[in-house]
């Protein structure tokens, strides 16, 4: 009963993903709702405080939370972003989406671990490769390229700090 | 005369070899990313606001005003060769255009918009320069209650009046509005919603906010949805006009110049609306001309079905005159209505400097000085993109995953440069997967970037009014401001309101009788006065535009 119950739940759901959206705006909301009494409030204010405007943007965001709920369980739900060099209506590619994430993660940490070059190099490839570059030797090298390129432009020309890493002294 | 002491002024400042190098550098950068598809002027500054932190602020606006004009002529040119638009107001280029390209005529498409942009450009500029001055000493009188509410018009517009589904739009305007709210309170100095970590005490960092939503949150969006085969390139032939197409786009020039330049320079915002009625109008007088001359058909074809000339050069026109006017709210009263407008204050305020009416005058060769520059680079643009035209539509050819590579590598460069610390990375990427999901639903992004900039000024300009008042609301809505304000925004909702209705209820008797848009109706389109931009659905390109991506 249960797993029929389940299952009916998910076909009713289907086409109704913006729920996430939807429930994360309203759950936004409560948050600030919640956080704002936990906001102090200096004395000296004698008209409205600190307080006042995420009292009201709470209040905004949980009742269009509610609002967006509604209509998408309705059936009306938004329309996908469109262009000529996308296309909305295939299957999300949840690993390509998987692996860009990834890959800025591991650009973060590498960043620290063994500078900005590399990281970057790392980046542009890993980017690339996830929207669906399969150039074995261009990539790598167009990505070094890149890298290079950019940090003397950034460190040299326009004096950006930037960390070496293990480079320090060879770039 | 204030202007011409002004515009002399500013001339003086700009012909400086060092400041034309960052114009040329700016317009040439400003190109370059304006003709890669989907990338817009927005995001083409936010991926180079690193610059604010070593570059003079003289030099560095020159760039960006460079990058903002240049970004236009590029855009025009992706629009009419690839059909894709990086921002809202190249959609009726795109449509138009794009239809020349297809018959043959992409040469004559290119050089009537190429030449439509300067001459709009450099009337708006001037315009700009010649009005700046009395805007600045009107918005002197103006008190913190009026800045309120112009901020509330203008967030209303952006989000609610200007989208598509009002609930998405105030649910957009919502979320920034509270990404504002992070960090201390700006009055009181209170903790405010930092999540336990310190590095957000300071706030999200309206860049972070900026640069992930376009640049991380499109380059998901690619990774999850780009399509298998790039679109194709139209060939361009040669770029120039025939005396008839000259003598068929100046005035359509003009009419769209006179179109776009006060739709942009009163603080309501977007190109949307300027480049739809100078589209519709240019298309309505086609009409209405034929139907006194009547047009032979060419090989059995009518020649208006592989696009009208005049329905390029207006709403292109349309587009530069409103980018200039945009500047005008911007610089005189430091209220951005368009996402690059957004960016541009970001660069302000990176520097320490508060756009408004103050600034003309603590500023004068900052603010004469951009301007100027940017009636030369507008000039600049002009040799850039007729005799070089070839060149860019190269870019064109650009394969999409080392765009989206090199657009993330820049917006990480962004957010680590912003504190030299990987947070930014981090905080960057979340931002990215809730633009991700933002334009998965087709919520707008333009309006979170506007209210997450404009929030917080918005928040201290209200407390400051209650204080002078002691507490009493009144003058929010009672000073003659707020009250003209107020009403005619009402005015506009109703007005939108009963067109939309009215159209529906017309869509719904023609499907009854069997002759809804099908056929020809589909395929030409038929915009009439009263529907609303956003109405031209099933003739509008599937575009990425400004207001909702990058």
């Amino acid at each position: 009963m249960t797993l029929q119950k389940a299952r009916s739940l998910a076909a009713r759901l289907r086409g109704k993903e913006e729920l996430v959206v939807t429930i994360g705006i309203f759950a936004f909301g409560v948050y600030l709702l919640a956080g704002t009494r936990n906001i102090q409030t200096p004395v000296s204010f004698s008209q409205i405080g600190p307080r006042f405007f995420p009292y009201l943007v709470g209040t905004v965001l949980t009742g269009i939370g509610v609002w967006l709920t509604i209509q998408v369980l309705r059936g009306k739900t938004g329309k996908a972003e469109e262009s000529d060099l996308v296309d909305v209506t295939q299957r999300t590619r949840w690993v390509s989406v998987v692996l860009v994430v990834a890959t800025i993660i591991i650009h973060g940490i590498l960043i620290n671990l063994v500078g900005w070059v590399i990281a970057c190099a790392f980046l542009f490839w890993g980017v690339a490769f996830a929207t669906g570059s399969r150039h074995w030797l261009r990539d790598p090298i167009v990505s070094v390229v890149v890298a290079v390129v950019v940090y003397i432009a950034f460190t040299r020309v326009l004096a950006v700090s930037l960390p070496a890493g293990i480079l320090e002294g060879v770039i | 005369m204030e202007a011409v002491d002004g515009l002399l002024h500013g001339l003086s400042v700009a012909v400086q070899p060092k400041y034309l190098l960052w114009a040329l550098a700016g317009v040439t950068v400003g190109t370059l990313v304006g003709v890669l598809p989907g990338i817009g002027p927005a995001q083409a500054i936010a991926l180079l606001l690193p610059l604010t932190f070593t570059v003079e602020p003289s030099a560095a606006f020159i760039m960006f005003g460079g990058i903002y004009y240049g970004c236009m002529f590029g855009g025009s040119t992706t629009s009419i060769l690839l059909r894709t638009p990086g921002e809202a107001g190249s959609i009726f280029t795109a449509i138009e255009g794009n239809k020349m390209a297809r018959s043959g005529r992409a040469g004559a498409a290119l050089a009537t918009s190429a030449i439509g942009s300067f001459i709009a450009g450099a009337f708006a500029t001037l315009a700009l320069g010649i009005a700046a001055p009395y805007v600045v000493s009107l918005a002197l009188h103006l008190g913190p209650a009026d800045y309120f509410t112009l901020i509330l018009v203008a967030l209303i517009v952006v989000g609610v009046l200007l989208g598509e589904s009002v609930a998405r739009g105030i649910a957009s305007l919502g979320l920034g509005l509270a990404f504002g709210l992070i960090g201390y309170d700006a009055q009181s100095g209170m903790k405010r919603f930092d999540f336990g970590m310190p590095q957000l005490a300071s706030g999200l960092g309206d860049t972070v906010i900026v640069v992930g939503l376009f640049a991380v949150g499109g380059t998901l969006y690619y990774a999850a949805y780009r399509r298998a085969q790039e679109p194709a390139v139209m060939s361009r032939g040669r770029v120039w006009l025939t005396r008839e197409e000259w003598r068929r786009s100046w005035p359509a020039w003009l009419r769209g110049t006179a179109i776009g330049w006060p739709l942009g320079a009163v603080p309501v915002g977007g190109a949307e609306l300027p480049t739809f009625l100078s589209y519709s109008y240019e298309l309505r007088k086609r009409r209405r001309k034929r139907k006194k001359h009547p047009v032979p058909l060419k090989d059995g074809r009518d020649p208006d079905d592989d696009g009208i000339i005049e329905a390029v050069a207006g709403p292109e026109a349309a587009n530069n005159a409103n980018a200039a006017g945009v500047l005008m709210p911007l610089l005189t009263l430091g209220l951005p209505t368009s996402a690059t407008a957004a960016v541009l204050l970001i660069a302000f305020q990176q520097y320490g400097l508060r756009p408004g009416p103050l600034l003309l005058d603590s500023q004068p060769e900052l603010v004469w000085g951009l301007i100027a520059a940017l009636f030369i680079g507008n000039a600049m643009l002009l040799v850039l993109n007729l005799p070089l035209v070839g060149l860019w539509a190269k870019v064109l050819k650009l394969p999409g995953p080392y765009l989206n590579a090199a657009i993330a590598t820049f917006a990480m460069l962004g957010a680590y440069t912003t504190v030299s610390s990987t947070f930014q990375v981090y905080t960057m990427l979340v931002i990215g997967v809730v633009g991700f999901a933002l334009s998965r639903f087709g919520y707008p992004v333009a309006p979170l970037i506007i209210a997450a900039i404009l929030g917080p000024i918005a928040e201290v300009e209200l407390r400051r009014t209650l204080e002078i008042s002691a507490g009493d609301p009144s003058p929010l809505f009672l000073r003659p401001l707020p009250a003209v304000a107020y009403s005619v925004v009402i005015v506009l909702f109703v007005v939108s309101r009963v067109m939309r209705y009215r159209r529906r209820l017309a869509d719904r008797t023609s499907a009854q009788h069997g002759d809804a848009a099908t056929g020809t109706g589909a395929a030409e389109p038929e915009p009439s006065p009263e529907s609303g931009p956003t109405s031209q659905q099933p003739v509008v390109p599937p575009v990425q535009t400004e207001s909702n991506r990058r």
